[in-house]
């Protein structure tokens, strides 16, 4: 692969380049994440405004999706990496169940401020008028 | 983390471009490496310090 890359004169990249090529990659994945929270709370606001609309859930779907990519990965890279250490295994494994209930209490609060939030956009909007 | 590379590179008589081929870097890390811009990693600082036939810890100190 090496050959390959050097005979087209494109070389692997070296490690402060894939350094920062990682900060590159990590600054447009916030904008890309502000411009989806952007999204989803415009479309909040059209839900709110609107009885007949009944929502997007792309934006939703999309960050959901990331999250779990970069958590998932992050974890299978973690277990690669301390796969061969039994102590911090053991520990590891008695963490497990507040984890697990961590992460259920996580997905119900995000539920829970999205219904709220939907509601008081609602809620403003038929105090000021706009909506009827 | 501070560095001697730069002088101990002139003193050799090596060129920013021969110590990144040796290394297997490229010669915007060895300069970023020489003006503290960045730490590189274990690796390539033992390369470094075997190519400059510097011990590392002669090579790099901390401030």
């Amino acid at each position: 692969m090496g050959k390959f890359l050097k005979i087209l004169s494109c070389k692997p990249m070296d490690e402060m380049e894939t350094h920062i090529s990682l900060r590159s990659k990590s600054y447009a994945q916030l904008f890309t994440m502000a411009a989806l929270i952007i999204w989803v709370l415009y479309d909040l606001i059209q839900a709110a405004m609107s009885y007949d609309y009944e929502g997007n859930f792309l934006p939703w779907l999309i960050i959901l999706g990331s999250i779990c990519i970069e958590d998932i990965s992050k974890h299978i890279l973690t277990k690669r990496a301390t796969a061969d250490d039994e102590e911090y295994v053991a520990e590891q494994k008695a963490k497990r169940p507040e984890q697990l209930i961590a992460g259920i209490v996580l997905i119900v609060l995000t539920a829970a401020v999205s219904v709220f939030l939907a509601s008081a956009f609602r809620y403003l909007f038929f105090q000021a008028g706009i909506l009827k | 983390m501070r560095n001697d590379i730069k002088k101990i590179r002139k003193e050799l008589g090596i060129r920013q471009e021969d110590l990144a081929n040796l290394v297997g870097a490229t010669r915007q890390t060895i300069i970023a490496i020489e003006n503290d811009k960045y730490n590189p990693s274990l690796e390539l600082a033992m390369r470094l310090a075997q190519v400059l036939k510097t011990p590392v810890e002669n090579l790099f100190f901390l401030e």
